[in-house]
């Protein structure tokens, strides 16, 4: 983790410097439950094309994350430790037309994707919802975040996961 | 200072600019192939009746009968092209996505994906309701690409992708949306 975070920082003032620094979030300050420790989680049944079953937990102590946003994308990807095999990506985009913030959003592939997810060279790009309960973007960091979701994937039980960061300055994600 | 400063200005010119950015020697080859020379957006592809995803179909895809949604972010550094058939005895959809490790913006070269890291492209092509899987690698080559803020202009791309083995899928996108055409 520490190892990425002096780049992912790097890339994230890049990123904010890329925006024209408008906010989709409200301007309040995060609330206490933005104190909720990084944490990234789903599951996911076997039919699943992503996540085939595995239903895992992953924080800064099992896994590093590096996180890229401009003005209305955000991706997360969690590399769980000692993996060869699995970096899971998600990437959030509002529908046309909208921009990231808290609320709930129909992930339509017609009406352009809200959420994806995606490892092991597959995607998952079904029908599903997203929840943003909390979002704080600084200067093109996402300083918190905190989203539900619910994703087909292509099986019979949609892949059902809690994304949450939190940026400790000095600290990085914690 | 000055010397930082000097740096992160390149580092910033490097990540918004739209310019052809230098391959990198994690996963790029200066070595691009001739470009992609239809005039019209099309997915096409052929694919190994082994490999998972295709399993030995050909398809070409057009405005004709098809639709197109193209999807950028991270200033470019992020595309995603979803392909819906709008052939009523094709009812398959079919999409690409390629991911620059974050900071780099796409740019024309050849890539090899699937090293499992930040610091790697990522490139997926799944449909038909198949994916590859474990074990994925690929090598996609991006001959143009042009993008205006949020919007793809134009892309032109070739790509190989095996799905843990020999078999694989080959295809060409084009996307040319300034106008559509």
């Amino acid at each position: 983790m520490r190892r990425v975070l002096p780049g992912t920082l790097i890339v994230l003032l890049l990123a904010g410097a890329c925006t024209k620094q408008e906010s989709p979030t409200s301007p309040t300050p995060p609330t206490s439950a933005a104190v909720s420790p990084t944490t990234v989680a789903f599951t996911s049944d076997p039919s699943s094309s992503v996540g085939r079953g595995e239903s895992p937990t992953y924080t800064v102590e099992n896994a590093t994350f590096q996180v890229g946003t401009d003005s209305r994308f955000i991706s997360v990807a969690v590399l769980p430790r000692g993996a060869t095999d699995v970096l899971w990506r998600f990437v959030l985009h509002p529908p046309t037309g909208q921009v990231l913030a808290p609320g709930t959003f129909s992930i339509n592939n017609n009406a352009g994707h809200a959420f994806e997810f995606s490892s092991r060279g597959d995607r998952c790009g079904g029908a599903g919802t997203m929840t943003i309960e909390d979002l704080h973007n600084t200067g093109g960091l996402v300083d918190v975040l905190r989203v539900n979701f619910s994703l087909s994937c292509g099986g019979t039980v949609p892949v059902n996961g809690r994304i949450v960061l939190n940026w400790v300055p000095g600290t990085g994600y914690r | 200072m000055a010397i930082v400063l000097v740096v992160f200005a390149a580092l910033i010119g490097s990540a918004c600019g739209k310019s052809p950015t230098a391959p990198s020697p994690n996963g790029s080859n200066p070595a691009t192939p001739p470009a992609v020379s239809a005039t019209t957006t099309r997915l096409s592809f052929t694919s190994d009746p082994a490999s998972a995803v295709g399993q030995g179909q050909s398809r070409t895809y057009t405005l004709q009968n098809a639709t197109f949604q193209p999807l950028i972010g991270h200033a470019g550094g992020y595309v995603s092209v979803v392909v819906r058939s709008t052939d009523p005895s094709d009812s398959s959809q079919w999409s690409a996505v390629m991911m620059m490790p974050l900071g780099r913006v796409l740019s024309p070269g050849t890539y090899s994906a699937g090293e499992v890291s930040f610091e790697a492209p990522m490139f997926n092509f799944s449909g038909g309701g198949r994916a590859c899987g474990s074990g994925t690698t690929a090598s996609f080559t991006i001959h143009e690409v042009a993008v205006s803020g949020e919007t793809l202009q134009r892309l032109r791309t070739s790509f190989t992708v095996y799905c843990g083995g020999s078999a694989k899928v080959s295809g060409h996108i084009v996307i040319l949306a300034d106008p559509w055409r």
